[in-house]
C-alpha cells in the first residue's frame, strides 16, 4: 500500500489544486484499483488504435493502385512519328532517337568550369556561347540537338551539376535532296509544315507510316536527267514528273532547284518552291493534245479537215503567226505535228467558248488539284472566256496550270480516255479508283498516233525524244514567259516543256518534263527550244525508267501494236505520204 | 474473447506478411519487365538506326557512283531485253536424239 506524501500547509491556491487532481489522496484502495484499470484499459485502447493505424496505413500502401500505376507508366513509351516510304519500301523519312544537351543555369557551381570544359566537346559552340546561355534566366537552356553517342559519355564523365543529358526524337531524311518537296519537313516540335509530312500528320504523328507511290529509283532517274540538262541549257530550274496512267499514281516528281531537308534552314526560297504542283504556267503547245482530242470528240473536226495556215491570223488586233510557217492548208494531224498556232487557233473556233471551257473543268484544269501536297495552286483562268481565251488557249496561252495539271489532263487525251486525279499514296491493289470518261476510245487512239508522229515523222518537234523500242509518242510546247512587272510576253525568257506517253499503243506511263528559261547555246545551234532541250531528257528517263518499271522494249512493225495506231493519218501534204510510226 | 482476439491477431499478422511478400515479388516482376522493355526499345532504336543508316547508304546517287567505278555494268539497250516466252525452250531430250540418229 502506498503512503500519499502528506500535503502541506505551504501549497496552497492553484497549485495546490493541481497537485491533488495529479496525485489525490487515495484512502480507499479498492476505488485506487479501479482507478488504475480504467487507466490501463485507456491506454491500451491509444495504444492499439495507433498500430491499428499504422497497419492500416501499411496495408493501404502495399495494395494502393498508385504504386502500380507509377510502374506501369515507365513502361510503355509513347509512339515515335510514323515513317515515310517509297513505293518498294525504301526508307525516305524516319525519326531516330538522339540525345540532346541542356543547362540549368540554377544548378551550376562555377559557369567558368563548365563552359571551359564543355566548349571543345561541342563544335560550332565557344566559350563564351556557353558562358551566354550560361547567363539567362532560365532552369532550361537547350544547348545541342545532336550529340553523338561519343561525345555523350564524355560529357556525362565531367560530372558537372546542372548539365543535362535527355533523350529527343531527330526527323531525319536519309535520301537527302532526292524527294525534298513530296516528303516535306517538320518543325522543332515535329509537327509536318510542308509537303507530305504536312499533309499526313494526322497519320504520322499517331505513329503510323505512309508509303507514297513514288519510286526512289525512277525519282532518282528523272531527278539526275532533269539537272544534267537544265546545267547544260544554264536553265533556272525545271519540273518532271512520271505518272501511271492506268491508276493516276505518280512515280515521280522533281522540282529543281532542291534542298536538303535535313538542312531545312539552309534552303532558298527559290528551292523550297515546289515547281511541279505550286507553280502555274501557260504551258504553250502541249495543250494542242487537248485541243485536237475536244476536236475530235465533239465531232467538229475530223481527220480529213482542213485548215490553210498561209497567212497569219488577226483576232481583235492580236497576230497569230507560226514557228514554222507552212504556205498551204494543213489537216488536223499536221496542225498537231506541225504545232500550228494558226491551225490550233481554227480548230478552236470550230469547238466554241463554252465546249472548251467545259472540257478544261472536266479535265481538272480549272480547280485545285485534289492531289495530297499541301503545296498545290489554283489554275489562273480568263474570267470572260471569250473568244481570243479559246484561240489562245487552244495553243497553251491565257490558262496557267501547274505540271501536275497538265499530266492530269492529257493522261486522259493520250490514255484510254478516262481521267484520274494523280495521287502520291501507294493504292491497295483492291482500292476503287475514280475515273471519269472524257474522251472515246477512237479519239484518243487518233491522238496517240498523232502523238507517236511528232516523235517518229522527220518534221515533228521531239524527234530527240524517242526512245528505241518503247514507242515514244510526244508534244513539244515552248512558251514565253509573261515579263516581271510589265505587260506582254518577254521573247527571250521561255518555259520548254514535253509531255510523253509510252508505250504508245497501250499508253502506261505519263512523262513531263520542263525546263525553265533555257539559253540558246553553241551544240544547239542557237536554238532553246522544248524540242533541243526537255525531248532528250525525255528520251534519257524513258530508257533508264521502262526497266525499272518492267516496261519491255516493243517491235513497231507487230501487228497487234499497229492496230492500236491510226494508220490513216495524212502527214506531208501532196504526196499523200501514209504515217509511219 | 481474448482468445478470438488473438486468432484474429494471428491471422492478420500471417496475410499481413503474405501480401508484404507478393507485392514484394511484384516489384521484382515489374522491375524486370521495365528492364525488358527497355531492351526491347533499345533494340528497335538500333533497328531504326540501322534503317536509315541502310537507306543512306543505298542513296541512287551514291549506288551509281559505287557501278560506275567498281562495276562494268551499263544500262541495258533496249535490243537486250526479251520477254521469257520468247527464249526457245531447250529442245526435249528424245527429240535431240531422233535428230542425231537422222543424221
Amino acid at each position: 500500500m502506498r503512503n500519499n506524501p502528506p500535503l502541506t500547509s505551504k501549497k496552497s491556491g492553484f497549485a495546490a489544486a493541481l497537485w491533488r487532481r495529479v496525485w489525490p489522496s487515495r484512502p480507499d484502495p479498492d476505488k485506487s484499483r479501479r482507478v488504475a484499470r480504467a487507466r490501463l484499459l485507456i491506454a491500451g485502447v491509444i495504444a492499439s488504435s495507433c498500430f491499428m493505424g499504422i497497419s492500416a496505413k501499411a496495408v493501404w500502401l502495399v495494395t494502393s493502385s498508385d504504386t502500380f500505376g507509377a510502374n506501369k507508366s515507365n513502361v510503355a513509351a509513347s509512339a515515335p512519328r510514323g515513317a515515310i516510304y517509297d513505293r518498294k519500301g525504301r526508307l525516305l523519312a524516319t525519326t531516330l532517337p538522339m540525345m540532346r544537351l541542356h543547362l540549368d543555369p540554377k544548378m551550376v557551381l562555377d559557369p567558368y568550369e563548365v563552359a571551359e570544359k564543355l566548349a571543345p566537346l561541342l563544335p560550332g559552340k565557344s566559350e563564351a556561347d556557353i558562358l551566354k546561355a550560361l547567363a539567362r534566366n532560365s532552369r532550361f537552356v537547350e544547348l545541342d540537338r545532336k550529340i553523338t553517342p561519343a561525345r555523350h559519355a564524355a560529357i556525362l564523365a565531367l560530372g558537372l551539376p546542372g548539365v543535362n543529358i535527355s533523350q529527343t526524337a531527330l526527323r531525319s531524311y536519309p535520301h537527302g535532296a532526292e524527294a525534298a518537296h513530296l516528303v516535306g519537313q517538320v518543325d522543332r516540335d515535329g509537327r509536318g509544315i510542308a509537303g507530305m509530312e504536312k499533309s499526313m500528320d494526322d497519320r504520322l504523328s499517331a505513329g503510323r507510316d505512309v508509303h507514297l507511290s513514288i519510286d526512289l529509283g525512277v525519282q532518282a532517274i528523272v531527278r539526275q536527267s532533269l539537272a544534267y540538262q537544265i546545267e547544260r541549257f544554264e536553265g533556272v530550274g525545271g519540273a518532271g514528273l512520271v505518272m501511271d496512267m492506268q491508276n493516276g499514281e505518280i512515280i515521280s516528281l522533281v522540282s529543281l532547284p532542291d534542298y536538303d531537308p535535313n538542312h531545312f534552314a539552309d534552303a532558298s526560297e527559290d528551292a523550297l518552291f515546289n515547281r511541279a504542283t505550286k507553280g502555274v504556267f501557260e504551258m504553250g503547245s502541249i495543250f494542242k493534245v487537248l485541243n485536237t482530242a475536244i476536236a475530235l470528240e465533239t465531232d467538229t473536226a475530223s481527220l480529213g479537215s482542213s485548215y490553210d495556215v498561209s497567212r497569219p491570223l488577226y483576232i481583235s488586233g492580236f497576230p497569230i503567226s507560226d514557228y514554222h510557217p507552212y504556205d498551204r492548208s494543213l489537216n488536223l494531224s499536221e496542225v498537231l505535228v506541225y504545232s500550228s498556232n494558226i491551225g490550233s487557233a481554227k480548230v478552236a473556233e470550230d469547238i466554241g467558248p463554252v465546249l472548251q471551257r467545259s472540257y478544261m473543268e472536266k479535265l481538272g484544269l480549272l480547280a485545285r488539284p485534289s492531289l495530297e501536297l499541301p503545296e498545290t495552286s489554283q489554275p489562273l483562268y480568263p474570267q470572260k472566256w471569250g473568244r481570243l481565251s479559246t484561240i489562245t488557249i487552244s495553243y497553251g496561252y491565257g490558262l496557267s496550270v501547274s505540271p501536275v495539271h497538265a499530266a492530269g489532263a492529257i493522261a486522259a487525251a493520250a490514255g484510254n480516255g478516262e481521267f484520274i486525279a494523280p495521287t502520291l499514296l501507294l493504292r491497295d491493289a483492291d482500292a476503287v479508283i475514280e475515273r471519269v470518261r472524257i474522251f472515246s476510245p477512237e479519239t484518243t487512239k487518233k491522238v496517240r498516233s498523232m502523238m507517236r508522229l511528232v516523235v517518229s515523222h522527220k518534221d515533228g518537234t521531239a524527234n530527240y525524244a524517242d526512245a528505241p523500242g518503247y514507242l515514244v509518242g510526244a508534244k513539244t510546247g515552248s512558251a514565253e514567259k509573261l515579263k516581271k512587272g510589265a505587260r506582254g510576253y518577254n521573247k527571250k525568257a521561255n518555259l520548254t516543256s514535253v509531255i510523253a506517253a509510252f508505250p504508245i499503243h497501250n499508253p502506261r506511263y505519263l512523262v513531263f518534263v520542263m525546263v525553265d528559261e533555257p539559253k540558246p547555246q553553241k551544240f544547239s545551234y542557237g536554238y532553246a527550244t522544248a524540242g533541243w532541250v526537255a525531248a532528250p531528257v525525255i528520251a534519257e528517263i524513258v530508257k533508264k525508267a521502262a526497266p525499272v518499271l518492267g516496261v519491255l522494249p516493243v517491235d513497231i512493225k507487230a501487228p497487234e501494236i499497229r492496230q492500236n495506231l491510226e494508220p490513216n493519218l495524212n502527214i506531208g501534204g501532196k504526196g499523200a505520204i501514209f504515217a509511219s510510226f | 474473447m481474448l482468445r478470438f482476439i488473438l486468432i484474429f491477431c494471428f491471422a492478420l499478422a500471417v496475410s499481413g506478411s503474405a501480401l508484404y511478400m507478393t507485392k514484394l515479388s511484384v516489384d521484382g516482376r515489374y522491375d524486370r519487365l521495365s528492364a525488358l522493355q527497355a531492351e526491347i526499345t533499345e533494340a528497335k532504336n538500333r533497328a531504326i538506326i540501322l534503317e536509315a543508316e541502310w537507306a543512306y547508304l543505298s542513296r541512287p546517287d551514291r549506288l551509281l557512283k559505287l557501278s560506275s567505278s567498281l562495276l562494268s555494268m551499263r544500262p541495258i539497250t533496249p535490243n537486250r531485253v526479251l520477254p521469257l516466252e520468247s527464249i526457245p525452250l531447250r529442245i526435249p531430250e528424245e527429240e535431240n536424239k531422233r535428230g542425231d540418229d537422222a543424221q
